[in-house]
């Protein structure tokens, strides 16, 4: 059985990685993560296929929660999609990556033969985060996870062929 | 600030992949991404730590990091590769195109067939 995988992308991350190509300097960071995106969305294909129990996240994310059963299936708005997704929908994976200076979530939907790898906010790590120890940084970025969630069930990410 | 997004993930492609710096700076970027993925996944099967990599290979344990989160601006150096190869016990193809774009993949090399990984391939 063949899996789809696409990438997608929420139009709050894409509106500021957009926003960043104006600025000097902060150019390729929007560049490297949408390549970064692909990569992720190019591996979770590769892995998907390759017959492997367990489908692992690489690169590695900063902080990573994953939602199984009843709780995937009942937060999906109550549109024709929704309802769609919501009975396809086996499991959720929100990570957070910070690359480039930019702390991205990101949400892999499985949803039987169809995974969706979707970029849902994409901030720039000030110089406060910079300066916080790497446990700080899980913590604020598991903070994160929580508020992203919604992102996701909000059903508006953009296309990608 | 509404309805300033892109309509299609492709619209911000085209947006941000305009001129030929920046294609080649994302081709860089997505090696960068698969050099991690590489590194990391060689790690887990072999047990290994990311310092004793750091160590074998004569790098610092941040710059190990770097790579295997996907946070290294630049491509490493083939000197870096050739010691990070050796450090992996695995064999690693770099192509590089008459256009100036690179490719690295993952493949055995003559050093590294008795390693672990690939003695149980084939053996498999």
């Amino acid at each position: 059985m063949v899996t789809r995988v696409k990438l997608w992308m929420h139009p709050k991350a894409a509106e500021a990685l957009a926003a960043l190509r104006h600025h000097a300097g902060m150019r390729s960071k929007a560049i490297g993560s949408l390549a970064f995106f692909d990569e992720l969305a190019a591996q979770r294909r590769i892995e998907s296929n390759a017959m492997s129990a367990v489908v692992t996240l690489r690169p590695a994310p900063v902080a990573v929660t994953e939602y199984t059963g009843a709780s995937v299936r009942g937060n999906w708005p109550e549109t024709e999609e929704g309802r769609d997704l919501g009975d396809r929908c086996n499991g959720i994976t929100l990570c957070v990556y910070e690359l480039h200076e930019i702390s991205t979530v990101i949400s892999i939907v499985d949803a039987r033969t169809e995974s969706y790898v979707v970029a849902l906010s994409a901030l720039l790590v000030n110089d406060v985060d910079r300066r916080e120890p790497e446990a700080s940084s899980v913590v604020l970025a598991r903070q994160r996870l929580g508020r992203d969630l919604a992102l996701l069930f909000d059903l508006t990410w953009l296309e990608s062929v | 600030m509404k309805n300033k997004h892109p309509k299609t993930v492709d619209a911000l492609r085209d947006e941000l992949l305009a001129d030929d710096a920046s294609r080649f700076e994302y081709r860089e970027q997505r090696i960068i991404a698969r050099l991690g993925g590489l590194i990391e996944r060689i790690l887990a099967v072999d047990s290994r730590s990311q310092s004793d990599l750091a160590r074998a290979a004569g790098m610092s344990q941040a710059d190990i990091n770097a790579l295997v989160r996907g946070r290294a601006v630049h491509l490493p150096t083939l000197s870096t590769l050739r010691r990070l190869a050796n450090a992996l016990q695995v064999g690693l193809t770099v192509n590089i195109r008459a256009n100036g774009e690179v490719e690295i993949s993952e493949g055995p090399s003559e050093a590294a067939v008795d390693a672990p990984r690939y003695r149980n391939q084939r053996t498999s």
